[in-house]
């Protein structure tokens, strides 16, 4: 659900505070511009008002460069600003298309870094999902055994390593 | 389709039959998933929305003979017919108000349902009685995995499934347990919940979801975090939360019990007795009596209704339920007095 701003009555609310006055619970829902404008979540609660939940979106603290704000979506034509504003994206593929900027706004509303995923996997992405997984894996190996200096089991990894890389290459090619 | 009559029952979460009902009335788990190869509903122009309508339909219908889905298209339905879904908790407020291609697909006894265009393609849900988060997230699960097999789902191999809003992304799943907590509203002891559950990034709601007041004691407990945790440890984090507000609640109805019987069983039969004689009535006021009267049966001090018919009276004295009684539209005024009319009716001795 996706209310408007109670303060501006133009942008997506997308802080939601429910305070409790005198037993009766009161909401408000706020844009994160105007939730950082009139600081709410950061202000000591008052004694009758008790602020009791935090804000879904923590206010903002990383700077957005413009030449982000101004990137377009070449398959659903969505600005990262546009995105900034409705706080819904256009399409899928703009996770990746704006990842620069989408990635500290999802570790910070998500409260996870790095952001990955563990939960379930749909079977047509299971093999992928594996294979990335083992390379991850594969990739921080390496540099403990690097570090250990034991060459023996280095020279395997990089092996498997290249044999995955391989792999992934001869996908791309099938599918292009 | 022909419709339940939803003026006279509720589905089957109302039924008081789960465990732990007296104080949690049920359990959701819903799921947001997106087709791979199309825009996010709010980027899709009219005939893309319809095409994918048509497309998730079909696949729905597939589903449909095991499952026992009915689909209802609801570009074509009333308002009034949307809005009387929302109250049972079969379609979002905001699938209610949205325009274009859209549906919803339910189970007679209205366990599942299934949102199609909503702010993501498909918004797959479970409601059951009670505290049963294992049953909801295996019946959920399943649905899932079956519908998968029919749909390229959106998904990123670090980002998880992919949805319009970054608050969903990951697992895509928003667990929402409402419980029933009069004796910590009436002792003001309500506030020490709200503080334990924002501590662990869960959010407070009412009845209907985001954005909604907690009339008659109903407070809804959702996940924030969708990503980076798997689904099973979203729902351990409530596992580990929930018994402890059941307590809570329990020792304090206890307490009060204890301290003063007669007065309470006053309070609860006073609820009860302007239930059964008023003339004209408010939802919020009706909410505020029931919830007295629930408390009550749950409690053993009255023993004139089953609970199952307590739970139905929240959804169906709401006003879209009451505006399909009568068959045509009322103003608030007009609808105190059939609420009215209703609760006397059902609350005979
Ligand atoms: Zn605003
Ligand atoms: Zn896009």
């Amino acid at each position: 659900m996706h209310s408007t701003c109670e303060n501006c009555q133009k942008n997506v609310a997308t802080v939601h505070l429910t305070e409790i006055v005198d037993k009766v619970p009161r909401e408000s829902h706020l844009c994160e511009l105007c939730a950082q404008k009139l600081s709410v979540g950061s202000k000591p609660a008052k004694a009758e008002t008790e602020l009791v939940i935090t804000p879904a979106f923590e206010p903002a603290t990383e700077v957005i460069p413009d030449e982000l704000l101004g990137m377009k979506c070449p398959s659903c034509g969505i600005t990262f600003h546009e995105f900034r504003v409705k706080g819904r994206l256009g399409c899928s593929g703009d996770y990746a298309y704006f990842e620069k900027g989408l990635t500290p706004l999802i570790e910070r509303i998500q409260g996870v870094s790095p952001a990955e995923h563990r939960g379930k996997v749909p079977p047509a992405a299971e093999a992928l999902v594996n294979v990335q997984r083992e390379r991850e894996q594969i990739e921080r190996e390496l540099k403990d055994v690097i570090r250990t200096e034991n060459y023996e089991r280095a020279a395997q990894l990089r092996d498997r390593l290249k044999e995955i890389i391989q792999g992934e290459e001869e996908g791309q090619d099938e599918t292009a | 389709m022909k419709p339940r009559n939803f003026s006279s029952s509720g589905g089957e979460w109302l039924r008081g039959t789960g465990p732990e009902s007296d104080i949690v009335i049920s359990s959701r788990i819903r799921l947001a998933r997106n087709v791979d190869g199309y825009s996010f509903v709010s980027r899709m122009n009219s005939e893309s929305r319809e095409t994918l309508e048509v497309y998730l339909h079909q696949r729905i219908r597939d589903l449909a003979g095991k499952l026992g889905l009915e689909y209802r298209n609801l570009k074509e339905a009333s308002m009034l017919d949307r809005l009387l879904l929302m109250e049972r908790h079969l379609i979002s407020r905001e699938h209610v108000n949205m325009d274009g291609d859209r549906g919803v697909a339910y189970t007679a006894e209205e366990m599942v349902s299934v949102m199609t265009n909503e702010e993501d393609h498909l918004r797959l849900q479970v409601l059951r009685s009670g505290l049963q988060l294992d049953e909801t997230w295996e019946l959920v699960n399943d649905i899932d995995n079956r519908l998968a097999e029919l749909v390229p789902y959106s998904f990123h191999s670090r980002l998880g499934f992919l949805t319009a809003c970054p608050t969903n992304v990951g697992t895509g799943m928003r667990v929402s347990v409402m419980f029933h907590l009069p004796a910590l509203v009436l002792t003001k002891q309500i506030q020490k919940v709200f503080q334990a559950v924002s501590k662990i990034h869960l959010a407070v709601r009412g009845l209907y979801g985001e954005g909604t007041m907690a009339f008659g004691d109903f407070y809804q407990i959702s996940n924030q975090v969708t990503l980076g945790k798997s689904e099973e440890e979203i729902i351990q984090g409530f596992k580990s939360l929930v018994p402890r507000i059941i307590v809570y609640e329990r020792k304090v109805r206890d307490r009060m019990i204890e301290d003063n019987r007669t007065r309470l069983k006053d309070t609860v039969s006073r609820a009860f007795g302007i239930l059964q004689n008023a003339q004209t009535i408010s939802s919020e006021e009706t909410m505020d009596l029931l919830s007295k009267v629930r408390l009550g049966v749950n409690l053993g001090l009255l023993s004139d209704i089953r609970i199952s018919r307590v739970n139905e009276l929240f959804i169906l004295t709401q006003p879209a339920h009451l505006q399909k009684l009568e068959g045509k539209d009322l103003d608030p005024q007009d609808r105190d007095v059939v609420r009215a009319q209703f609760l006397r009716k059902h609350l005979q001795n």
